[in-house]
């Protein structure tokens, strides 16, 4: 009888699902900034029409995001402690990332101001925003900058712990970019459906169609060698795809329904003109992006040598 | 005359003497008041062979206190912090309970206070050592397995055990430079 027993004990960490929660309202509030800015700092007329309603989810979610972030602190009455100049520590993402959410939470206030003007419609504002120039061009500019960065905080944050094979990868922030930039789309496309005019709409819709399309194959490759690279490094990298594959949120949440589906409807669907599966293509990739959130965290918690 | 170095706190444990008695685990969790559920410092065991040859492995575990500290690095608000002799502690006062250094240790051996609800961890048993004691986990093992001592030292015995042992540290590949060394250790055990 060959006899190959292991008992070992893990301290576990207490992260909850707050965590991905947190992620994902900071990513579709940084997402949707970022779509809105094809217009406002790139010029693309067709997304002139959700500058406002971007704006203004963009504020919500950030306005929501700390909350979560609060409720997992063990100390939730020293969160400013995250904000004092005194504890700033320069090698910490988290440092960083609480100073970025300032910013960007100033800079929206003031694109927000901008937005709430009584008796204009939509399409006015829309309009004002994409022929905006000089400081008010520079607000834009600097609020896609802080979105951008914001986007990528989340894989910075996880991307920078040396212990955690599925985290640990400079690729991790740039797929966190590519999933805001879905969740924003995602989000745009149920907003969207409330606040614009149908015409603008349908524009939007088929400028942001090809993008989603592209940015579900990036993700595909982003899974596919994150998944091989992995495998072929090493037990604790290959404990952490095992971890990942395992995952029902990865496997159903974020590759089923998060991609695959959304995929196809965006292939063959007719969003457009269709409201229920434009409704059910941006709820689907709202739940791709959380899953993605949801599975990272915990897979790359879970995959962990002892 | 050569100007001494500042003293720089390690530990080896010679896993040939450990019998796997867990006083180590016992008598910090009573000398530190850690809760149940967590550990400050406990026995991995690993059984291997074919009957009847099979042995028993153990490594006792706690924190690296490592040079690199990646605890210390992604500390959002410096609670965490490496003081001049190497010890790697937590400012309860400052810390904030995110957990990140919780998640960022390679070796599992941070945890979040269930009491006071920040992070917490092995001080080295700071209270014992700043009065010229050891760690309580060195101080109760029976099989004088774990050796304290300033490693910056040459004339100390942890630096003389080092010096006449090959050792070994745990994910060496993480690169967080360890202060704790293993000797005698078979990491090929899968722990």
């Amino acid at each position: 009888m060959t006899v190959n027993d292991m008992y070992t004990f893990v301290n576990e960490s207490h992260w909850e699902a707050f965590v991905p929660i947190y992620f994902l309202l900071i990513s579709i509030s940084a997402g949707s900034l970022m779509v809105a800015s094809f217009s406002t700092v790139f010029g693309l007329k067709q997304y002139q029409i959700i500058v406002r309603p971007a704006v203004f989810t963009s504020l919500v979610t950030l306005v929501l995001a700390p909350i979560f972030l609060i409720l997992d602190l063990g100390q939730p009455l020293r969160f400013l402690y995250v904000i004092n100049p005194f504890n700033f520590n320069v090698q910490s993402p988290m440092s960083w990332g609480g100073f970025l959410l300032i910013l960007y939470g100033i800079t929206l206030l003031l694109l927000a101001k901008k937005y709430i003007g009584a008796g204009s419609t939509s399409q006015t504002i829309a309009e004002t925003a994409a022929s905006a120039s000089g400081r008010s061009k520079l607000l834009y500019i600097v609020a896609f900058a802080f979105a951008v960065f914001l986007s990528a905080y989340p894989g910075l944050e996880l991307g920078v712990v040396p212990g955690k094979a599925l985290w640990n990868t400079p690729v991790l922030p740039v797929y966190f970019i590519t999933t805001s930039l879905l969740g924003g789309i995602g989000v745009l496309f149920l907003v969207g459906r409330f606040a614009a005019k149908q015409e603008s709409l349908q524009d939007f819709i088929s400028a942001a169609k090809p993008i989603a399309i592209s940015l579900i194959l990036l993700s595909f490759v982003w899974i596919v060698s994150r998944s091989m690279t992995l495998s072929t490094s090493g037990l604790e990298a290959e404990a952490a795809a095992q971890a990942l594959w395992k995952s029902g949120w990865f496997l159903w949440g974020e590759l089923v329904l998060g991609l695959i589906i959304p995929f196809a409807l965006l292939l063959f669907g007719d969003i457009k003109k269709n409201s229920v599966l434009l409704t059910l293509t941006g709820g689907l990739l709202l739940i791709g992006v959380f899953s993605m959130r949801y599975s990272i965290v915990f897979a790359g918690l879970a995959a962990v040598l002892p | 005359m050569p100007e001494s170095k500042p003293k720089k706190y390690g530990m080896a444990i010679d896993v040939r003497k450990c019998v796997g008695c867990m006083s180590c685990s016992v008598s910090c969790k009573m000398e530190n008041g850690v809760s149940f559920g967590v550990f400050r410092s406990w026995v991995n065991m690993t059984e291997k062979g074919d009957f009847p040859a099979v042995k028993r492995f153990y490594q006792p575990r706690l924190c690296n206190h490592c040079e690199k500290a990646p605890c210390v690095a992604v500390c959002p608000v410096k609670a965490t912090y490496k003081r001049e002799d190497g010890v790697v502690l937590v400012d309860k006062e400052k810390c904030i309970g995110c957990g990140y250094c919780v998640v960022a240790c390679p070796y599992n051996a941070r945890y979040l206070s269930d009491t006071q609800k920040v992070a917490d961890k092995c001080t080295l048993c700071d209270h014992r050592i700043d009065n010229g004691g050891e760690p309580a986990c060195v101080k109760n093992c029976m099989g004088k397995s774990r050796i304290f001592g300033d490693l910056n030292d040459p004339n100390s015995r942890i630096s003389q055990v080092i010096a006449k042992n090959p050792v070994q540290v745990i994910n060496p590949h993480v690169g967080t430079k360890p202060q704790v060394y293993y000797i005698g250790a078979d990491f090929n055990q899968k722990f």
